[in-house]
């Protein structure tokens, strides 16, 4: 069983700017147990759910205390984007919507089941299918081969910021790159060579993450 | 100094000598060598004044530093914007830029005339020194004593430290053979005042250059040339998206029409200079109609090959710390084994998390346990990356979607696609780096397809029909516009293209004052 990281000592270092802190700590908010999706159709949300576990399972970092990532997805869609698309999909919520759609419908043309339902090697074999943009679907509100692949990409990069970026994930697997200093005194690192970690920064808890 | 409280305030119906659109690399020692010289200069910046202390390590939200109006990305190999090339605010893109900061080899200049690809600059490598030396020595550069590639250089500060995937790529370049050398990094190492700043502390070795530099330690336009330019008289107006350029019956421009707070304004002018970038310059002359007789703006957009070699190493790396990417090799810029024209440089990287997370899930398709693993790595993992002339192609280039964005300016489409050149660059990149890294010490190797940085869309040359400004950046239709970044570039080169923005912005401002 993986040890649940104590973000508290991290999250009041003064290695941390009030800035930063402020950022991390609003971020390090549980996101309620009932989130009803804002952007996404209940539909394409639960198997965003179902996607973003099969992608990036989390147990080995986290242990019980998951990140709800589907729903962190589709708060940051409502927000300020990224500052590009792909000129081949459509504008970001609804290729989102659509990408997510094209997956239940695989499922269901292959395997007559929901995508959540499929097993984990049918899932696997259909998330690296439409990754690799050999399936698609040729229709209005669904990506085809070639979309897919590309918003996959697009999927795969929104879960994997989502992740990195959060205060429990850092702590877990002992990243310092929050803790470049306070604002009374902008300390930096002292130590920038291998195997000289500084006393204010993390020790990873995470088996893969040790040497 | 205060910039806002010291900074002279022009009006709308003044007629200033020069209006510069966008305060980056390119437009900012511009506005300050005309202030100097005695030229009233209003610069239309599109987005806000940051404060240094204000900028977090926290990658998505020090995506504030980026320019975030949306751009359509195609063609076979569409290009991420946002980080890495585009930037917003009073400093542009140098307020996140890594401030690697080598210099153009001398053959980059004159690729067409080596190889017969490519496109020729109008001049060489002796004409742009002495502009080069001057941004070094004015903005602050760090370097090793002796640079193995050109002994006569100098740099005014020690490098910084070497961090973790510095010191693993000494070891993997002795191995196989390439000199190293700390490389020019843009990067003080010792406290200065800054004439018409104030007080820039050394570099800390935070590691987060790319998401705004806290200290002042990194040379930016913010704590150079832009307090310069208000210290002899310029105004910076933040906030101010131009879309609209005014000209009377001879065609002479008279005035820039920009949004600023949800309002309309109008600025007089008596020359106007375009420095908002390979993508906003000609999307600005396309959606305008201007300057173009040539029919080349737009055209000709390259990048950098940019690919990347990760490993893991049995040691605790930590890439986020020190200055990210310092050591560098020089000798692959031209490969004796090369089958393609033109070379790349090389150097260490260290990376922030979110950042290099991104880059291996965009560049790999490696999911479930096995990706979670990879990501739990990020401790002991460094790179190594390149950066390689990309030639200039008809396929790639800027225009005007059908799309229109809140400005009411139909939306950029940029097409970007690798030529078998760029390809052949990538294949040998990847060789030789994997080779580096395993000699190294390296396990895990992951190598990442991507290309970086944005030039050309406004070509500079001697010839009107086939470019949009002449040697000097004037635009060889209207005789008071002058374009001034790396939209001008007539080759992508190897090297980072801050140096070369503001060494010509240095040239194209003496021209002006000499017109």
């Amino acid at each position: 069983m993986t040890p649940t990281p104590n973000i508290t000592d991290f999250l009041s270092s003064d290695h941390i700017s009030e800035r930063t802190r402020a950022i991390l700590q609003q971020r390090a908010t549980p996101v309620p147990e009932d989130y009803a999706p804002g952007q996404l159709s209940p539909e394409s949300f639960r198997i965003l759910r179902s996607v973003t576990n099969d992608l990036l399972p989390q147990e080995t970092v986290l242990g019980t205390q998951a990140l709800d990532l589907a729903a962190r997805i589709d708060m940051s869609l409502a927000g300020k984007r990224d500052g590009w698309r792909y000129a081949e999909l459509p504008s970001d919520i609804q290729a989102w919507e659509a990408g997510l759609l094209t997956i239940t419908d695989l499922a269901f043309t292959q395997h007559g089941s929901s995508y959540p339902d499929l097993t984990p090697e049918q899932r696997g074999t259909l998330l690296d299918d439409v990754t690799k943009g050999l399936a698609g679907i040729d229709q209005a509100n669904r990506l085809n081969a070639p979309q897919m692949k590309l918003w996959t990409s697009d999927l795969r990069a929104e879960t994997v910021a989502c992740f990195m970026s959060h205060p429990a994930v850092q702590c877990a697997l002992g990243i310092s790159s929050s803790m470049t200093g306070g604002d009374n005194v902008f300390q930096g690192f002292a130590n920038v060579t291998p195997d000289s970690k500084e006393a204010f920064e993390p020790e990873a808890i995470v088996a893969e993450a040790r040497v | 100094m205060n910039m806002e409280t010291a900074m002279r305030h022009y009006a709308n119906t003044d007629c200033v000598d020069v209006v510069v659109v966008g305060a980056g690399a390119g437009g900012s020692p511009l506005a300050a060598e005309l202030a100097r010289h005695g030229k009233s200069v209003v610069v239309l910046e599109a987005g806000p004044r940051f404060r240094p202390e204000g900028h977090t390590p926290d990658e998505p939200v020090a995506n504030e530093l980026y320019w975030l109006n949306e751009r359509l990305s195609g063609g076979e190999s569409p290009q991420a914007f946002g980080g890495n090339n585009s930037g917003t605010g009073l400093g542009g893109s140098l307020l996140h830029y890594g401030a690697f900061m080598p210099r153009i080899d001398a053959r980059d200049f004159y690729l067409h005339r080596e190889t017969g690809k490519g496109f020729d600059w109008p001049f060489g490598l002796e004409t742009l020194l002495p502009y080069i030396e001057r941004v070094e020595s004015f903005i602050g550069v760090s370097g090793p004593a002796q640079y193995p590639w050109d002994a006569k250089r100098r740099y005014a500060y020690a490098p910084p430290p070497a961090n973790s995937a510095a010191l693993r790529m000494r070891e993997g370049c002795e191995a196989v053979g390439l000199k190293h050398a700390d490389g020019p990094a843009a990067v003080i190492t010792r406290d200065i005042e800054q004439p018409h700043f104030g007080t820039r502390h050394a570099c800390a070795n935070c590691g987060a250059c790319h998401q705004g530099c806290r200290n002042g330690a990194k040379s930016g336009t913010d704590n150079t040339w832009l307090p310069m330019a208000v210290a002899y008289g310029a105004e910076l107006r933040d906030g101010c998206f131009v879309h609209d350029i005014e000209r009377d019956q001879a065609g002479r421009i008279i005035a820039v029409v920009y949004l600023r707070d949800g309002k309309q304004h109008r600025q007089r002018c008596a020359a106007l200079v375009l420095a908002a970038g390979a993508v906003e310059t000609p999307r600005l002359l396309l959606h305008t109609g201007l300057a173009n007789s040539s029919g080349q703006v737009g055209e000709n957009y390259m990048t950098h090959v940019s690919t990347q070699v990760w490993g893991t190493f049995d040691q605790d790396m930590r890439p986020n710390r020190g200055y990210p990417s310092l050591t560098i090799t020089e000798d692959l810029v031209r490969p004796k084994d090369a089958d393609f024209v033109g070379g790349y440089l090389v150097q260490s990287l260290g990376m922030m998390p979110v950042t290099w997370g991104l880059n291996m899930v965009r560049g790999t398709t490696i999911r479930g346990q096995s990706l979670t693993d990879a990501l739990s790595r990020y401790n002991r993992s460094a790179g190594i990356g390149i950066n390689g002339e990309c030639l200039p192609r008809p396929e790639n280039r800027v225009s005007l979607s059908d799309e229109t964005d809140a400005t009411g300016m139909r939306k950029p489409r940029i097409d970007h696609s690798y030529g078998p050149n760029e390809l052949a660059m990538h294949n040998h990149a990847a060789r030789t780096l994997s080779d580096i890294w395993k000699a190294a010490g390296a396990q895990d190797i992951r190598v990442i397809d991507r290309a970086a940085h944005m030039s050309g869309t406004c070509r500079m040359g001697t010839d009107g029909s086939s470019c949009v400004v002449d040697p000097v950046g004037r635009s060889f239709d209207i005789e008071n516009l002058w374009i001034c970044d790396h939209s001008v570039f007539p080759s992508a080169t190897a090297a980072n293209p801050a140096l070369a923005i503001m060494a010509l912005s240095l040239r194209t401002a003496e021209a002006m004052l000499a017109a």
